[in-house]
């Protein structure tokens, strides 16, 4: 039991003219170690949801369990930082979080507020830089020299060099090239296979199909569906229902199945899907 | 961050929310002159149960008045500390080693209390009552006579609805950098002076350079669109003044007036 939610509302600004009821009634319950996907549409709650998860946000109601620490609407431990420190969030557009003259700095700027020494945070901090692809003749140049695709590298470099146990990452790929976004995603599952529980929240399904064990769906403040990745994809009508976009290859077989194809809706491979095409076409 | 009150329009179906911006701007330029003018405290308590008449008109509630006020509580304390210490006129009230307090200084303090309050409260109303492009319009029409004398109108309205316009959009920035950096271990509350400083610091400085980005932004925006600050445009949105309007403006006068008479006579 990694990160569970019990009935947790969120209300905006309440009792205000402004108020906005966020979460309405969530209950959830993610896993150690898996790799799951939040998606939704736009004021579905993701964002109001992962800032829960690291109290960024404290619920209106219900409670919040992050592995051993509660939070609740009256009750949160007196020093957030632990928690703030195991639950690591990469918000959206994280390149402008950089501030530090040099990206050394900027990213030891994290495991030195957790009060990790110097020394260990200068030798994260090239460990990670490695990570998200850059070397280490960066480490003495200014953040604010970068491209924006490196920029986002160092943001996230620094989310990683505090070593959180959980991962939560707000579309860590909108406007990143498609190469650069495929590395990404790369780093994030091989990060997960260390170990660590990763949240991501996507609009891009083809993401989701390769990279996720689990989808949480929400929709209207609520948690819709919590399922494996496979038999949320067996249900295409729901999700043409919810207008969320199948991803190619499922929409594909979707397509020849209604065609007169009895195909494995759960492939996500090419190949197997050739396969399984030859195999039908030649009974 | 939120909650900020001050400068937030919140959108009511009021008796000042309907009054014709033009007037609301020239009430409070009134006002404000008359807070100034030292009309005792029997002239503070007339302006004050205006201004209170004038929150009951505009149906706002007095946890949001109280919300405006809040954020300036600091500098007020800060003033009332120094005012207390530093003025040295009138009786000894008290002494405590080297602090020694005068009935003064109680008094200047008290007044600056009530003036800052006031003109809070004042200035609360109108922004809360009138949406950021009424307002502009409004300034840009009590300008209008100075364009005869090349005064440049029109680029000053554009400046203050652009600068209105992106207040929310600043605390929105500033709120969403507060939140990342918060991921990273900052608290903003806590912690020693040092800490403090850099904390702050980790806010001021992408805070700035995403302003300038937007500006540049907008710029361009605006340039690719052929704006012209010197064309003359026509608006869509007329401002018409009524009767509330007059009986308004002249309660205003009357109010503004006695105090400033009050001032001399007393």
């Amino acid at each position: 039991m990694s990160i569970t939610f019990k009935k947790v509302e969120h209300i905006y600004s309440e009792k205000t003219p402004f108020s906005y009821h966020a979460l309405k009634g969530v209950d959830l319950n993610i896993e150690k170690g898996k790799m799951t996907a939040l998606i939704g549409h736009t004021g579905s709650g993701k964002s109001t949801l992962i800032q829960h998860m690291n109290a960024l946000l404290l619920p209106s109601a219900g409670e919040v369990h992050i592995e051993d620490i509660l939070i609740t609407a009256t009750d949160k431990p007196e020093s957030l930082k632990p928690l703030r420190k195991k639950a690591g969030l990469v918000f959206q557009f994280p390149e402008y979080q950089l501030f530090e003259e040099t990206i050394l700095k900027d990213i030891i700027f994290g495991p030195k507020n957790f009060g990790i020494n110097e020394d260990e945070a200068i030798e994260m901090a090239k460990k990670v830089l490695k990570m998200v692809g850059l070397d280490e003749s960066y480490l003495e140049k200014s953040p604010f020299d970068l491209s924006g695709g490196q920029k986002r590298r160092v943001a996230i470099a620094g989310i990683l060099a505090m070593d959180p146990d959980i991962l939560i990452l707000d579309e860590p790929t909108a406007g990143l090239d498609p190469q650069g976004a495929k590395e990404m995603l790369n780093l994030f599952k091989k990060i997960n296979q260390t170990g660590k529980t990763v949240i991501l929240v996507s609009h891009d399904m083809d993401q989701v199909l390769e990279y996720c064990d689990e989808v949480i769906v929400m929709n209207k403040g609520k948690v819709e569906k919590h399922v494996s990745v496979d038999e949320l994809f067996k249900e295409t009508s729901y999700l043409m229902s919810l207008s969320i976009d199948l991803p190619i290859i499922t929409s594909f077989i979707h397509e020849l199945n209604q065609n007169g194809f009895h195909i494995d809706p759960t492939i996500k491979d090419m190949n197997k899907l050739i396969e399984s095409i030859g195999g039908e076409l030649n009974e | 961050m939120n909650n900020m009150m001050f400068g937030k329009y919140i959108p009511l179906d009021s008796f000042i929310h309907k009054l014709d911006p033009r007037l609301k701007i020239g009430a409070l330029l009134l006002l404000l002159i008359s807070v100034f003018f030292d009309a005792g405290f029997i002239g503070y308590g007339i302006l004050g149960v205006f201004v209170l008449i004038m929150v009951g008109l505009s149906k706002m509630k007095f946890s949001q008045i109280i919300k405006a006020i809040k954020p300036m509580l600091f500098m007020m304390a800060f003033l009332t500390f120094f005012n207390l210490l530093f003025i040295q006129r009138g009786n000894l009230l008290l002494e405590i080693g080297f602090i020694k307090i005068y009935d003064q200084a109680l008094f200047q303090t008290a007044y600056i209390f009530i003036r800052l309050i006031l003109i809070i409260v004042m200035t609360t109303i109108l922004t809360a009552t009138t949406k950021p492009l009424d307002l502009t319009l409004g300034i840009e029409h009590l300008l209008l006579p100075f364009k005869k004398i090349g005064f440049p109108t029109h680029e000053v309205a554009m400046m203050i609805s652009i600068a209105l316009r992106f207040i929310p959009t600043l605390l929105e920035e500033t709120q969403r950098i507060m939140k990342a950096q918060a991921s990273r271990g900052v608290e903003f509350s806590e912690g020693h002076l040092k800490e403090k400083i850099l904390s702050i610091v980790s806010l001021i400085i992408p805070l700035f350079i995403s302003a300038f980005q937007r500006a540049e932004d907008l710029a361009n925006a605006m340039e690719s669109r052929n704006y012209n600050p010197e064309a003359k445009r026509t608006r869509y949105k007329q401002l018409h003044w009524k009767l509330a309007d007059t009986i308004s403006l002249m309660s205003v006068v009357i109010v503004c007036s006695s105090l400033i008479i009050m001032s001399f006579v007393l």
